[in-house]
């Protein structure tokens, strides 16, 4: 079958999540049109959603397109770094998590060898620390947690 | 007119002038770092207000939002990391000039489109204010919903070549929108009992999420890990010729809809840079360039911004009623002082009202004199090659993020928007109407019941406003349109299997 | 082994005996580092400039850096809810108001904390009073001419808030039971927001704080109707009270500060004191005179009994407005 694989997805996942906000807008009171309840405008724009996506889907079946090339090396570092960072941001403190935060998204380009990822990570973190503790005087512990005899 | 020279004495005192200086400087400085914006960065200087003189204390905040502004079209042209909403429309353009080596002809764009609006918004705020406020006050809460219903779908027009792949992002925003806690009712909508979203899906968020973190993995692996194609050569920097033939007109169309849109308060700005954009799109003789680095991209929603963020002041100032979170901050900074802003203002104080007035245009000239010189600097920091520099962008998002709230909860929000974002663009979806759309419909939907609620629920109060019903007439030409094209519809030159590594799209 | 247990045993031991020691010292010396001020509304408003203000006072008596910080959101409930579980050490304290103490409890179906239980008062800060303005078209120029419109014209008075729980939304909540009047409340986001519509005339009516509603005022566009405190306010000497007016209605819009519960009394004490000393200052004075706000002295405990007095005067109000946020 012909399709344009973009708009066939691209079309599912407007429905899906048009399909999920629709779901959970009959839990709330829909009201009248004097009173709208905060079910009323979830409910019709997210059958709206449904339909958008309905078209997307057939309007992707008149023309032939190939699928993307998803770039897997960034993405997952790049999500790495930031889970990192946030699980540790708490916990260790500010500076802690921005080098686990630099040092694992930098080896989402193959290029940045262990020098490169070392050096970004230093270099970040002390920019880091001079522009948001001692610049903006950001109210985040430098140093946290098991860390913070520092 | 003798009021104005006065004003100049009154505002370009030494004092005030340096103060305006630290202030644009201070602004550009932070408005640059991702996730702090105007709000921030004025909230973060109020303080220091208290020790100033009224005058000085309001032309030092101008400048701050000024900086600031300017600072978020810097990341957007830059990196693509829009400051706001009105700066998310600079991006569509200007980030692909700078992918072309021409980030400096981006900047000096912004630079004299933002000066020139600005200019000429203030000229507006001295000549028309009772002409601006009547308009202000004529817009009550149908005459809000049909103008954004024309927003939204000037919205889905703006980029990608399919007007269904806009609405459907349109959709999503509104629906994003929805979360939080509802105004009217108080209700809790889609927060799934956690704390983190009772009032809702932070702006800061959306926007590092789908451009910040969606352009970051899409470009980590560009080849050569640079930036830019070539060397930065003078003629890159300053616009050529034809380019500056090309951004005069849209400049003052762009200012004349910024003027319309600025005292429409909360929207005007935003509202004002993306329908100037649609606008150019529309009228330009070869609508494909748009999205590839067309200067007219840039120059017209730049200069509608600016011109919008000038009339914003007219209800600040001359109702006492701010447009947005950043006006009432200022207002606070003057009622701090025993001003109340308010119909009274101008009559009682007008050594004030007419020294900001002077003021403002000050600081746009301050703004274009330390901002033409620093484009160089800007234009050097592409030159570091793109693998050195994403995980320093990374950083800076992460951070100013996390330092806004202090929520742990705000970085996996910006995760789950960044892999969300990449993916609707590897199938070919723009963001801008998204995060549009979620700006939008929360207010779209307040006064929607609102007018309701006053007008006894009938919906014939949206048609019998004589601005509304023009407003949607002109919504239902635009829809026509989109049919009619959606119909006409050519096989799709959407790239191909590289499509990942392109960004102009 | 055994040798690694031993010394774990005795280091075990050392620490509890020096845990009450070190935090009697600890509270002798108080405070050793920066204390956090959480202001549980966004930056520029009242609350925000009163604490800020206490805030800096502090830092200078105290000579240790008091901290503000910004954390709004549900009415002020999330920071609220982070003040409660925060440490009881008095290096988190928090700016607290009439809707977070006294209408929160009774408006929130759930609350993730308990506003007597989990936070301690420390001291009042200030209080200020609201005013009721009518647009300049409608009919009436006092309140028994308001009421009287109302009665003859059922359902066709609205009423501008900021938001459901806010403070100009339970002052129009008050009215209508205290004067058995029908107006329909339609809640904006913001108070700029609602005097928009108010001036444009599409709604009827508003309560509001006085310096933002004075310039409208005196050029007319609004009539003011009536002040909510026990005097008339400074700044408009011509408006009667609303018992001057004849209804039996008094309230003000409080601000003040408070710890965890659990803090140590010394700490509170201190604290309250070195409050006062600021909120007497010269300073304090020229802050709030303009903005209409009175400085409010209070001890900790005098505090805490008001709390429970307004608690227990709102919740009848709300409950019986219908308001409710789930």
């Amino acid at each position: 079958m012909r399709m344009n694989v973009r708009d066939t997805v691209g079309g599912s996942v407007v429905i899906l999540v048009s399909a999920f906000f629709l779901w959970f807008s009959f839990g709330y009171e829909i009201g009248t049109s004097r009173r709208m309840g905060p079910g009323y405008f979830p409910l019709v724009v997210s059958s709206l959603g449904v339909l958008i996506g309905i078209a997307l889907i057939a309007s992707g079946l008149r023309f032939e397109a190939p699928l993307p090339r998803v770039a897997w090396r960034p993405a997952l570092t790049v999500s790495a770094g930031l889970i990192a960072f946030g699980l540790t941001v708490t916990s260790l403190g500010l500076l802690p998590a921005t080098v686990l935060l630099i040092a694992i998204s930098a080896v989402g380009n193959p290029e940045n060898r262990l020098g490169a990822v070392l050096g970004l990570a230093v270099a970040g973190t002390v920019l880091a620390w001079l522009i948001f503790i001692v610049g903006l005087s950001v109210p985040v512990p430098s140093f946290a947690g098991v860390l913070s005899w520092i | 007119m003798d009021l104005i020279l006065q004003g100049f004495i009154h505002a370009a005192t030494l004092e005030n002038l340096s103060y305006c200086l630290l202030g644009v400087t201070l602004g550009t400085f932070v408005g640059v770092l991702p996730g702090i914006g105007p709000l921030a960065s004025i909230s973060m200087l109020l303080p220091v207000t208290f020790y100033l003189d009224p005058t000085t204390a309001l032309i030092m905040l101008a400048g701050v939002y000024y900086g600031a502004e300017y600072g978020g079209s810097i990341t957007s042209i830059l990196i693509n990391l829009p400051g706001g909403t009105a700066s998310a429309v600079t991006c569509l353009d200007g980030y692909p000039l700078a992918r072309q080596g021409k980030a400096g002809v981006a900047l000096f764009v912004t630079t004299i489109a933002s000066f020139v609006g600005g200019s000429i918004g203030i000229i507006i705020l001295t000549l028309l204010t009772p002409l601006v406020l009547a308009v202000g006050l004529a817009f009550g809460p149908a005459e809000y919903v049909s103008v954004m219903v024309l927003g939204l779908l000037a919205a889905a027009s703006i980029s990608s070549d399919s007007p269904l792949k806009g609405i459907g992002m349109v959709v999503m925003g509104l629906l994003l929108g929805f979360v939080g806690t509802d105004i009217n009712s108080g209700v809790m909508r889609y927060t799934l009992n956690l704390s983190d979203l009772f009032d809702g899906v932070s702006i800061v968020t959306l926007a590092m999420g789908v451009f910040g973190v969606t352009e970051i993995i899409d470009s980590v692996l560009t080849p050569k890990g640079q930036m830019i194609a070539g060397k930065i050569r003078l003629s890159s920097m300053i616009p050529n010729r034809n380019e500056v033939r090309r951004s005069v007109f849209p400049t003052l169309r762009g200012t004349m809809i910024g003027c319309l849109a600025g005292p429409l308060p909360g929207v005007g700005p935003a509202l004002a840079s993306f329908v100037s954009y649609a606008l150019e799109k529309r009228v330009a003789r070869d609508p494909s360039r748009f999205g590839k680095g067309a200067v007219e991209g840039i120059a017209s929603p730049e200069a509608a911004n600016n011109a919008a963020v000038q009339t914003a002041f007219i209800p600040t100032l001359a109702l006492g009623v701010p447009g947005s979170a950043t006006m009432a901050v200022m207002m606070g900074a003057l009622m701090i002082h025993g001003i109340a802003p308010g119909p009274n203002f101008i009559v009682k104080h007008p050594d004030i009202f007419w020294g900001l007035v002077a003021s403002f245009w000050i600081g746009n000239v301050m703004l274009l004199v330390l901002n033409i010189p620093m484009i160089g600097v800007w234009v050097r920091l592409l030159q570091i090659p793109y693998r050195f520099l994403y995980p320093m962008i990374v950083m800076f998002m992460a951070i100013g993020a996390y330092s806004m709230n202090l929520s742990v909860f705000d970085i996996w929000l910006i995760l789950a928007f960044g892999l969300f974002g990449y993916g609707m663009r590897l199938l070919g979806f723009p963001p801008a109407p998204l995060l549009i759309a979620f700006i939008l419909g929360p207010m779209m939907e307040e006064n929607f019941r609102r007018a309701l609620l006053l007008g006894g629920g009938d919906f014939s109060i949206f048609i019998l406003s004589p601005i509304s019903g023009c407003l949607l007439a002109l919504a239902l030409a635009l829809v026509v349109w989109f049919v009619l094209n959606g119909l006409r519809r050519r096989p799709p030159q959407e790239p191909d299997g590289e499509g990942a590594l392109s960004s102009a799209e | 082994m055994t040798k690694v247990k031993a010394a774990l045993a005795a280091t075990l031991a050392l620490a509890a005996f020096c845990t009450p020691l070190t935090m009697a010292q600890a509270q002798d010396s108080y405070p050793t580092k920066p204390i956090r001020l959480i202001i549980p509304f966004p930056p520029g408003g009242f609350n925000d400039v009163v604490a800020r203000h206490v805030a800096n006072g502090l830092s200078e008596r105290l000579g240790q850096p008091v901290v503000a910080e910004n954390r709004a959101g549900a009415n002020g409930n999330i920071a609220g809810d982070y003040v409660a579980k925060s440490p009881p050490d008095g290096y988190v304290i928090t700016a607290v108001n009439l809707s977070i103490l006294a209408i929160n409890p009774a408006l929130y179906a759930r609350m993730n904390f308990d506003v007597l239980k989990d936070l301690a008062p420390v001291a009042g800060t200030a209080q200020v009073n609201n005013v009721l303005v009518v647009n300049k078209n409608l009919p009436v120029n006092n309140l028994a001419e308001l009421i009287a419109y109302a009665k003859q014209n059922p359902g066709k008075l609205t009423f501008a808030s900021s938001g459901n729980g806010t403070s100009p939304h339970i002052s129009g909540e008050l009215l209508k039971q205290k004067a058995g009047i029908e107006a329909v409340h339609i809640p904006y986001k913001s108070a700029g927001a609602a005097q928009t519509d108010v001036l444009a005339g599409r709604v009827s009516m508003q309560f509001g704080n006085i310096p933002n509603l004075i310039s409208a005022i005196e050029s007319g566009d609004f009539k003011p109707i009536a002040v909510t405190g026990a005097e008339r306010s400074k700044l408009l000497p011509n408006v009667p009270t609303f018992k001057e007016a004849g209804l039996d209605m008094t309230m003000s819009v409080w601000f003040g500060i408070s710890a965890p519960a659990g803090t140590p009394k010394p700490i509170i004490d201190k604290l309250n004191r070195e409050i006062n000393a600021v909120l007497e200052s010269k300073a304090t004075a020229n802050l709030l005179d303009p903005l209409d706000a009175t400085a409010w002295i209070t001890t900790p405990e005098e505090f805490g009994a008001f709390i429970v007095d307004q608690k227990n005067l709102w919740q009848p109000v709300i409950k019986a407005s219908g308001a409710t946020i789930d």
